[in-house]
């Protein structure tokens, strides 16, 4: 087997030094034009002074940045007391009712089959690592599991400080796809697993990445948004895309906001207004088009969908999604639609669903469905050779493989679009962009490194095989990501392997093309030199 | 007289076996309703979608209108899992070479049971003796036979198979625990004894003798040699042992996918009604976000502005 390094289950508590070692080498290699070794960046050591404080005995790579590690033995024992306690808790019906039944399946049946490695992009990716099978950090969480709340005898595993603090990181190394179950026999979900580990650490020990919960949850709570963005610099925003949509369409549009009683309530990932404000104002532009009856919401938490408790603690996602409700229940409207915005879309539709009860069920919707109705309406003028350039579609896991949204954003390319092309796999088989589960904004240390060499290789390897007949530089490419995340993710990765600027791919979202079809524009609406 | 306690011990076997059996099911399917976790493609939805893998979601105003689940979909989709392995087949051929023979065997050894017992029922309920000139005797003679060597032969080739790919792959070794061996091995036992008295009864005349014993206490088991004896007490063990291991992975396996992955139901007055109640039970973790001491729903209350 390549790559073969031999780290075996109980390695992880007793392996002095990396249980992983990442090395270009070992990566798996990438088509031209980037087979070749100058194109791809080197790797770089984590800072000596980092291991005080954060867990680069994993893989060198540190994606939870506050400062977790025991010091002294006394630390170490309280450490390994918290965890089970957790576990314990993490097993109840009183503490993960939520997800009871699906973990303990999963402990109780995986047929260590290994069956599901090989669909994972990381494991593939990384030059298959021993320690990223989709297998081996549930096998870690099911040993300990029987051997001490269980209390089985005879089950081989050491649970002392490294245990967890790799465990903890590993958790972290999986970006909840779940094309892992795809490939199981049993239906067994490795990718559950971890995210039950992340719950664990963050619900009962208060650990979890900055970026997600302080700076994410806690600060969407307080402020806003997890942008940090209040009502005021909101407002701000729309001015600024009412401007921009002056400039681009030649007349002035008034978003609606905090419309009373509209039909639709439109929420959007706030770091589209900051990132990507063309996204947000392309809708605005394509609903008055069509005269469809939308808000927006300036109130808190109103302008941004997003809820990262869905990948790290369920606490926080039941109150930002109840928070979201609550928005839509103040302006009376009938529906709420979330942007393109792939875990805002499974956190409101399918996650929290069976939280809402009574007056709190307000339908909730993709905004794909009714982009695919408004575009198939005839109420734009289209002319898709206004999109005359090869164009790829991304399919966001939260949306594709996790929500079933797979046709509807298909139907509008086909439209618009007369050079789109599939990536392979793609649909509810497709890869993840490396950035899922927030390690798309997760930018502390070096993580960002790792995601992008290791999460993204899959991806990026798919954008180029997509855009093999059309690779030469003079011929701009677009690919299409429908979900805020995989366009941070896609931004990164673009960067880091200078592809904007070497062969001229570009990303962005769905409406944007739909509006550069549109033959009122006077200029092209998604301009190829900004990027 | 040691057939005449194995006469009894199988009575309990498979008593054992039922309530085993029972208590595993009311297990998984008391389990509180937990928060949706689907996973594309869902068999249930029209066959339109289900070739691409889409679901409901993906109309507009879904909510509003009427939502099917077939169950011929699922069935469908069961099958083709349960009598070819589809998933396996499709991610990991050499896998398949190995467990499909092992299941197959499996399979038609649960056919031969029936078949045994239809003998015996023939023989002593229809006083039709097996063989005999009777067309249904002949048919139930012949395919006992046929059907019982060839799972056997494909179970036991396929269980080596499987036993020796976990010995071998230094991966699969550090995964396989002591009773992932003792389930494969006890499985085998099985198996190989089955086949050693096969030897002994190429016809399976003493096993269906022995069953004609179960069905009607009025017949007495017949004698058996030492090999027959060691199997049948093999598997009596490995029937009353088989609801306390993973070898009940069938019943993980419904519970995966029609409870989990399949499950889209989207919220509804009894589903709400479930989840209100579990909502009421106390939060017992401990991190300085979460408000100890009170229940999911006071913790589910939105903090704006707190701190």
């Amino acid at each position: 087997m390549k790559g073969e390094e031999g780290v075996r289950i109980g390695d992880i508590g007793r392996r002095e030094g990396r249980l992983i070692k990442i090395s270009l080498s070992d990566l798996m290699p990438l088509p031209s034009p980037y087979d070749k070794p100058e194109l791809e960046p080197a790797l770089t050591e984590p800072k000596p002074e980092w291991s005080s404080n954060y867990v680069t005995e994993l893989d060198g790579y540190v994606a939870i940045d506050v400062p977790w590690k025991p010091k002294g033995r006394e630390e170490e024992e309280k450490l390994i007391e918290k965890f089970l306690e957790g576990l314990r808790k993490l097993t109840s019906r009183e503490g993960n009712w939520t997800f009871l039944q699906p973990l303990l399946l999963s402990l109780d049946y995986c047929a260590k089959c290994q069956n599901c490695a090989e669909a994972c992009p990381i494991y593939v990716a990384s030059g298959r690592k021993d320690a990223y099978r989709p297998t081996y950090r549930s096998e870690v969480l099911r040993r300990i599991y029987d051997k001490y709340i269980l209390k089985k005898p005879g089950v081989n595993i050491e649970l002392n400080a490294r245990t967890i603090l790799r465990l903890g990181e590993l958790a972290y190394r999986c970006t909840l796809c779940r094309r892992c179950v795809q490939a199981c026999p049993l239906g067994i979900d490795n990718g559950l697993i971890a995210h039950e580990i992340r719950k664990l650490l963050s619900m009962e020990m208060g650990i979890a990445p900055t970026a997600l919960h302080e700076k994410g949850t806690v600060l969407q709570l307080k402020t806003g948004s997890s942008t940090g963005m209040n009502p005021k610099a909101f407002m701000n925003m729309v001015n600024f895309m009412e401007d921009l949509i002056y400039e681009k369409l030649g007349r002035k549009i008034k978003i609606p906001v905090d419309e009373k009683g509209a039909d639709v309530l439109l929420i959007h990932n706030a770091g589209e207004y900051i990132s990507w404000p063309e996204n947000p104002a392309a809708y605005a532009i394509i609903l008055e088009e069509a005269g469809v009856s939308w808000t927006l919401s300036s109130e808190l938490v109103g302008y941004d969908a997003v809820n990262y408790g869905v990948w790290y603690d369920d606490a926080q996602l039941a109150r930002i999604a109840m928070r979201h409700i609550e928005v839509a229940r103040k302006l009376e409207v009938k529906r709420i639609i979330i942007g393109e915005c792939g875990h805002a879309t499974k956190a409101l539709l399918v996650v929290a669903d069976r939280l809402l009860k009574d007056d709190y069920r307000i339908p909730r919707e993709s905004v794909l469905p009714m982009l695919k109705n408004i575009v198939e309406s005839g109420k734009l003028n289209l002319d898709p050779s206004r999109n005359n350039f090869p164009v790829t579609l991304h399919d966001p896991c939260n949306i594709v493989r996790l929500a079933g949204i797979v046709e509807p954003q298909r139907v509008i390319l086909r439209r618009i679009a007369p050079m789109f092309r599939e990536m392979e796999p793609h649909g509810v088989h497709n890869y993840c962009c490396g950035g899922g589960s927030g390690f798309a904004i997760m930018n502390s240390l070096n993580f960002p490194e790792w995601r992008i060499k290791v999460a993204s290789r899959m991806k990026f390897k798919q954008i180029l095989e997509a855009f093999k007949d059309a690779i030469d530089p003079s011929i701009p490419k677009y690919v299409c990501a429908p979900c805020s995340n995989c366009k941070g993710e896609l931004r990164d990765l673009l960067t880091h392997y200078r592809a904007t600027e070497l062969y001229n791919i570009h990303y962005g979202g769905l409406a944007e093309l739909v509006v550069n079809a549109m033959v009122d524009l006077k200029e092209p609406y998604v301009d190829f030199t900004a990027q | 007289m040691l057939t005449q306690l194995l006469r009894l011990t199988a009575y309990a076997a498979v008593l054992i076996f039922i309530a085993g059996i029972a208590y595993r099911w009311r297990k998984w399917s008391s389990m509180p309703t937990h928060l949706r976790w689907e996973l594309y493609p869902v068999p249930h939805e029209p066959p339109v979608k289900v070739r691409y893998g889409g679901g409901y979601l993906e109309e507009e105003l879904w909510w509003s209108k009427e939502r099917t689940a077939s169950v011929i979909g699922e069935l469908k989709e069961l099958l083709s899992e349960m009598l070819f392995i589809k998933r396996i087949y499709n991610n990991n051929k050499r896998l398949w070479a190995l467990t499909y023979p092992f299941h197959l065997g499996i399979y038609l050894i649960l056919v031969w049971f029936l078949l045994i017992l239809l003998g015996a029922v023939t023989e002593a309920y229809a006083h039709i003796l097996v063989p005999s000139s009777n067309a249904w005797s002949i048919f139930l003679y012949y395919t006992t036979a046929v059907v019982g060597v060839a799972g056997a032969l494909l179970a036991v080739a396929g269980g080596i198979g499987l036993l020796i790919r976990r010995l071998t792959s230094p991966v699969l070794r550090d995964y396989t625990t002591i009773p992932d061996y003792f389930n494969l091995l006890i499985v085998l036992l099985a198996l190989t004894t089955g086949l050693a008295s096969w030897f002994n009864d190429p016809f399976f005349n003493y096993a269906r003798a022995f069953a004609l014993s179960l069905v009607n206490p009025l017949v007495n088991p017949p004698p058996l040699n030492a090999v027959i004896l060691i199997h049948v007490t093999v598997l009596q063990l490995l029937v009353a042992y088989i609801p306390f291991s993973k070898i009940t992975h069938f019943i993980g396996k419904y519970f995966t996918y029609h409870r989990v992955l399949w499950d889209d139901e989207p919220g509804s007055s009894g589903l709400n009604r479930r989840v209100g109640e579990l909502m009421q039970l106390k939060m017992p973790w401990n991190a300085p976000h979460i408000k100890p001491n009170e229940s999911w729903e006071d913790n589910a209350e939105v903090i704006t502005n707190e701190g």
